[in-house]
């Protein structure tokens, strides 16, 4: 079939211009107008409509899923991430928020029930922010130290200015010191990590490290810096294993 | 080859509806609303002007039933979609909408594989609109356009007029018009070119009276 269009004004040996084209659209009027069905326009009109209904069709339930995931979320969020069970400074049964700074006094100790499954006891002048993301906790140790219970399997963490210290389930001991930190393992597993190898620490009994932050952890020869049977005595007796 | 040479005096009517803008300036005012704004309010005044000719139209060259609804709503569609493209600089809106409804019934009628002779009445078998409603819903412009162009197509020569009635509804080329009117191809060839030169020639008259 040939496609051709006989309008085309070539195919008359004519110029295209818009005098042509005005003239050949004349000749639509030569048909009959009619009226469309009314449906055409109706569904012409719907559908070059924005879809406000579909829109708020799904505005409502996704809102309301929204509040249903945010509300625990934030109910979780606000929950507080630790408990003060004992502090020389008389702030027992305080409640701690996630990433509360805590300050024990300098002339004081503060003992700590992390969620469920840890323990913690921050010495004399320690600061230390705890805080809670998804099921993981994490304390950042900014100063002094601290002596921590851990249930096996709660993912906890411990955070120096130079290195992390992850726990595979144990009862250990960190300390800050100026130089170095101290890192004991009382009973069980822990990884050391930072800008150096990583290293784990497993030992039935007090197994200790130094961290510099930059080198692998040493040995740090059982010196049992800053913790003693008393300590263990006050963590254990509220420890959660 | 029969050549007339006609003088047309331009109707009155079609003179007025010139002189009076028409819809046609109207329909670039809502073609411009609806290529910035997405102006829902114009599309609805724009398909309520324009769509009983290109309803009109498509009925007469694919006959009445779906295919011609489906050009109408494809036609507005991309009015909607692709107002921006009207360009009032090259042609009226009711040129570019004509030609667009024009376009998709040649496509069909392409892919028909076969081109129905739509019973081409001639103008003076359809002297009046088919649809009466259709002819309410027409704004007095449009309906005094529709037959002041009605008398002048009717002022051509008869053989122009139906070379041309069959070239632009049926789109059948010149050739396939020659056989089918047992013509000659040069003799259907002239009798379009004259018939759209007197075409041409009563627009301009339009224009410049």
């Amino acid at each position: 079939m040939n496609t051709e269009d006989p309008f085309d004004p070539k195919s008359l040996d004519l110029e295209p211009s818009r005098e042509f084209d005005e003239a050949a659209s004349l000749m639509a009027y030569g048909a009959a107008p009619r009226r469309p069905p009314a449906g055409i326009k109706r569904r012409l009109m719907k559908a070059i409509a924005p879809a406000p209904a579909a829109w708020r069709a799904w505005a409502v339930p996704s809102l309301a899923f929204a509040v249903l995931l945010l509300v625990p979320y934030f109910f979780l969020r606000s929950r507080p991430v630790a408990e003060i069970v004992d502090a020389s400074s008389g702030a027992s049964g305080s409640s701690i928020a996630s990433g509360q700074t805590i300050n024990a006094p300098p002339d004081g100790e503060i003992l700590l029930r992390v969620g469920k499954d840890a323990v913690l006891k921050l010495s004399h002048g320690g600061e230390a922010t705890i805080t809670r993301k998804g099921g993981a906790l994490t304390v950042n140790l900014k100063s002094g130290w601290l002596l921590s219970s851990v249930r096996h399997g709660q993912s906890y963490r411990v955070v120096t200015a130079r290195g992390a210290v992850d726990v595979l389930g144990t009862e250990f001991f960190v300390r800050i010191r100026p130089d170095k930190d101290y890192v004991c393992v009382c009973a069980g597993r822990l990884r050391l990590s930072g800008a150096f190898p990583t290293a784990e620490i497993a030992a039935e009994a007090h197994t200790d490290a130094w961290m510099d932050g930059s080198t692998k952890p040493e040995h740090a020869g059982w010196s049992l810096e800053g913790h003693g049977d008393a300590d263990w005595e006050a963590v254990r007796r509220i420890s959660p294993r | 080859m029969v050549a007339s040479c006609v003088v047309m005096n331009p109707p009155k009517q079609l003179q007025r509806q010139y002189d009076d803008g028409a819809w046609e300036s109207e329909g670039a005012e809502l073609l411009s609303l609806v290529a910035r704004h997405k102006d829902e309010a114009a599309f609805s005044r724009l398909y309520d002007l324009s769509a009983p000719l290109l309803y009109g139209l498509a009925c007469r060259m694919l006959g009445p039933g779906s295919d011609a609804e489906d050009v109408l709503q494809e036609v507005m569609l991309q009015a909607w979609n692709r107002a921006a493209a009207f360009d009032p600089g090259k042609g009226t809106a009711r040129v570019w909408l004509v030609v667009l409804t024009r376009s998709r019934c040649l496509d069909k009628l392409r892919r028909r594989g076969t081109r129905r002779g739509h019973e081409i009445a001639g103008l003076d078998g359809v002297a009046e609109p088919a649809d009466d409603e259709a002819s309410a819903s027409e704004t007095l412009e449009q309906t005094e356009a529709r037959t002041a162009v009605r008398q002048a197509l009717a002022a051509l020569p008869d053989e122009q007029r139906r070379t041309l009635e069959i070239a632009y509804f049926e789109g059948l080329s010149q050739s396939e018009i020659a056989a089918r009117t047992g013509e000659p191809l040069g003799t259907v060839k002239t009798r379009m070119r004259l018939g759209m030169l007197k075409l041409m020639e009563l627009l301009k008259s339009f224009q410049q009276s």
